[in-house]
């Protein structure tokens, strides 16, 4: 949720959802634990709306497999992350995307492994589309 | 050395499922969702406003 450290820009420009498929309780007390979200955090148990865009599951190989996954693991420990239960689903691939104010989709990057987009290229994305004609 | 495959143009991306991600200038997919509050949001309530739209892998 890195894109938590850029809230004043984001709120500048619109704002952001997260889904999630986990329960509720779950969340609160893992991925949000401690954190103040200031946007909202939608449930999708039953992934409806991954699959309506796009996102599905990755292979074990191509999630577990990757060394950049270990290294940023091992990164985040370093750095004094705690050690938490992995959630129901570690093989469920998630996405960044930008709508813009006419609904369009202005910036699409469904995941394909561990690939988040850096959060510079998400901003960009969302200063252009916040600048799009409606 | 062992020449790299082409990357996969963005364009052509599809995950697993072999259904594809939405695209750059196609309408936002369907987004009918409640929150952790327990309130309902839909992507048309939305319009008029350009959003970042994360999707979360597992919360682990």
């Amino acid at each position: 949720m890195k894109v938590l450290h850029h809230r004043q820009r984001i709120d500048a420009l619109g704002t952001t959802l997260f889904a999630a498929f986990d329960p509720p309780e779950r969340l609160r007390d893992s991925l949000l634990h401690g954190l103040d979200v200031p946007y909202r955090v939608l449930i999708d148990e039953d992934r409806t709306a991954y699959r309506a865009w796009g996102l599905g599951r990755g292979s074990v190989g191509g999630i577990w497999g990757d060394p950049r996954v270990w290294l940023r693991y091992a990164t985040e420990f370093a750095r004094g992350a705690r050690l938490r239960r992995p959630g129901r689903d570690t093989l469920q691939l998630g996405g960044d995307f930008v709508i813009d104010p006419a609904g369009r989709v202005a910036y699409s990057r469904p995941q394909q492994r561990d690939d988040r987009p850096p959060v510079a290229e998400l901003l960009r994305a969302l200063e252009r589309a916040a600048a799009a004609p409606r | 050395m062992r020449a790299r495959p082409p990357a996969i143009p963005p364009r052509a991306r599809r995950t697993m499922t072999g259904a594809s991600a939405p695209q750059v200038g196609d309408r936002a997919r369907p987004l009918d969702l409640v929150d952790l509050d327990g309130q309902r949001v839909r992507l048309e309530d939305l319009r008029g406003s350009a959003f970042l739209l994360i999707f979360l892998r597992h919360a682990g």
